[in-house]
């Protein structure tokens, strides 16, 4: 019996909104694997139906395609067999024939790929006529992949991503509350862009913000576009709150921010033109608001290495030196508290702390029938199952006239305890 | 006497005169030192001053972050806003009030700044002070105007380019708030 015999219960002891996110979970175990093969199961917190969870579970079939290509071993060999079947003409085909249009893999390994893929059902296989075909959801799976294979998706690309997503979403029907949720997230960008914009213009740096409204620029062109697009989908939805309000809040969006990032465009990169032509002008106004702005170190870069000092050794005026020397004066030395008088202490006996491993001991002579390891130790918290569990450990490995173990194979689960399971294990105390 | 204080540039004619201006140039650079005519005055700064990092050299007088701080305001009032300013040249001597300097230093003493730092600065030869009022001193006009204004200007032109710039992001805010 070790201590990874025991595990939390899942369960039933109402401490499970304690428990880490599965993704907490993940970072503190290490590794991706770990979690998918060990982690606890994520717990709901409103009934089920009223979470993403029964779409997904509807589409699983289609997206399990996804794993099985993308997520298992050999998956690169797999995706790229895949778009080279894409671009190929024919619907189907036999294995030779798959052999020679995978010309870069060796005949022997497009067998292995093709019946790997055969056996996860990506592509069908004719016993009557030998040939082998891409299934219908391993078609748009297939075509998906093919998009997909960029190195990143650029931050420029966004909005045209879920423009395209929207599009797909619709074209596969899976359903209004889903484009909708595809054109907040598109929305979501541009307010980020917003964000990201109005934050660069406390920043000092030009080539920043320029940037910043480029990218703006662009993003506000493709939600136009994507608004374009789907304006016979949203004049579907006009009966509909939520869709209005998207509506809207892309519509204000777009045109703040094609306003700001023109006028930015324009000052930023204008500005030098702006400056040869005319010179800059500035009145009494400007120079105190820019003084207020600035910090003693900004304004000090402006003369630094600028100002030189006088080569001789400046006279001090004697009513500085006078109004100096009755600062100084005027200045109290700090001193410390007083210390508190003196008190004798009292001594007083360490406290005495039973030796977890005795009193399991004494519980183990004291029994008068068969237990098990699991009604000895376990009790309804972890911690105080644990800690009992190691003291029994540390008895037996100090005392040798203790009652007899015997070891089973089945496992206990005790009721109304954190511990789930322990490997059952008998104290044979005397009767 | 270059090297010990300054002079009137009235009561020095001979330093008009290029031969006599020449020699002086030359002895002084012999101590890294050259000639400057400003506000009125000879004076002799340093051709290349020494950096503090320079191995093994402290400094005798130097100027301080504040006090830099201080200097780049004073030109930015009395120099460079001058000459930059609609109708601003109207031929009386730029000054500024000691309020108006104070209102740039909110997170310091007013005492510290109109009397310990530009105290330091009257004595160093960089600013003049009148009841209250403060004028450009010989070596605050001794500045190397085309360096200081250029960086004057990258600094005011992006402070007014952002100011305008938060002030549009507001008004589309604002419009937009409201619809």
């Amino acid at each position: 019996m070790t201590d990874t015999d025991m595990e939390r219960s899942r369960l039933g002891s109402g401490k499970g909104q304690d428990r880490p996110s599965p993704r907490l979970a993940d970072e503190r175990e290490g590794t991706i694997d770990s979690f998918e093969d060990g982690g606890p199961e994520p717990v709901l917190r409103v009934p089920e139906d009223l979470t993403p969870l029964p779409a997904v579970d509807a589409a699983m079939p289609l997206l399990e395609h996804f794993a099985t290509v993308v997520g298992r071993k050999r998956a690169r060999f797999k995706i790229a067999l895949l778009k080279t079947l894409q671009g190929d003409g024919a619907g189907r085909w036999k294995i030779r024939r798959l052999q020679e249009i995978v010309h870069w893999l060796e005949p022997s390994s497009v067998t292995d790929i093709v019946a790997e893929l055969k056996a996860v059902d990506v592509l069908s296989y004719e016993q009557v006529t030998g040939f082998y075909r891409l299934t219908p959801s391993a078609r748009v799976v297939t075509a998906l992949l093919d998009a997909m294979t960029i190195p990143e998706v650029h931050p420029r690309s966004l909005i045209k991503f879920l423009n395209k997503a929207m599009a797909l979403a619709q074209a596969g029907g899976a359903g209004d509350d889903v484009v909708l949720r595809q054109f907040q997230s598109a929305i979501a960008v541009l307010q980020g862009d917003w964000d990201d914009l109005t934050r660069l213009l406390d920043d000092h740096s030009d080539s920043a913000l320029l940037e910043a409204a480029e990218l703006v620029r662009i993003h506000v062109d493709d939600m136009r576009e994507l608004l374009d697009e789907h304006q016979t989908f949203f004049a579907a939805h006009r009966d509909r709150g939520d869709f209005l309000d998207a509506d809207q809040e892309a519509l204000d969006l777009v045109a703040k921010l094609g306003t700001m990032s023109a006028e930015v465009i324009q000052a930023v990169s204008g500005r030098a033109d702006e400056r040869m032509k005319a010179g800059l002008r500035v009145d009494r106004t400007d120079i105190r608001d820019f003084l207020a702005s600035r910090e003693a170190d900004d304004l000090s870069a402006l003369v630094a290495d600028l100002a030189a000092p006088a080569p001789f050794v400046v006279a001090i005026a004697p009513a500085v030196a006078f109004d100096a020397l009755a600062e100084a004066s005027e200045r109290v030395a700090s001193t410390p508290p007083t210390m508190p008088p003196p008190i004798v202490l009292t001594r007083e006996p360490q406290e005495s702390i039973p030796d977890p491993a005795e009193v399991i001991r004494d519980e183990l002579f004291e029994l008068d029938k068969p237990t098990t390891v699991a009604e000895l130790t376990v009790r309804e918290e972890w911690e105080e199952s644990i800690a009992r569990h190691s003291a029994l450990l540390d008895a037996y490995s100090r005392w040798v006239e203790l009652p007899n173990l015997t070891h089973d194979l089945d496992c206990e689960e005790p009721e109304e305890s954190e511990v789930w399971r322990v490997s059952k294990t008998t104290i044979e105390a005397d009767q | 006497m270059l090297v010990a204080g300054t002079l009137e540039r009235a009561q020095w004619p001979e330093l008009d005169d290029e031969d006599f201006a020449g020699e002086v140039r030359d002895r002084l650079g012999t101590v890294g030192l050259e000639l400057v005519g400003a506000s009125g005055k000879w004076l002799a700064r340093p051709k290349h001053a020494p950096t503090d990092d320079t191995d093994g050299f402290e400094p005798a007088f130097a100027l301080n972050t504040v006090e830099l701080a201080v200097i780049a305001a004073l030109y930015l009032h009395l120099r460079y806003l001058p000459r930059n300013a609609d109708g601003a040249e109207d031929g009386e001597e730029p000054s500024v009030a000691v309020e108006e300097l104070l209102r740039a230093f909110p997170g310091y003493s007013s005492r510290f700044i109109s009397q310990i730092v530009v105290g330091h600065l009257r004595n160093a030869g960089f600013v003049r002070r009148e009841n209250d009022r403060l004028y450009a001193g010989p070596y605050l006009a001794a500045l190397n105007e085309i360096e200081a204004d250029e960086r004057s200007q990258v600094a005011l032109g992006n402070f007014q380019l952002r100011r305008y710039l938060k002030q549009r992001a507001a008004e589309l805010e604002d419009d937009h708030a409201s619809d």
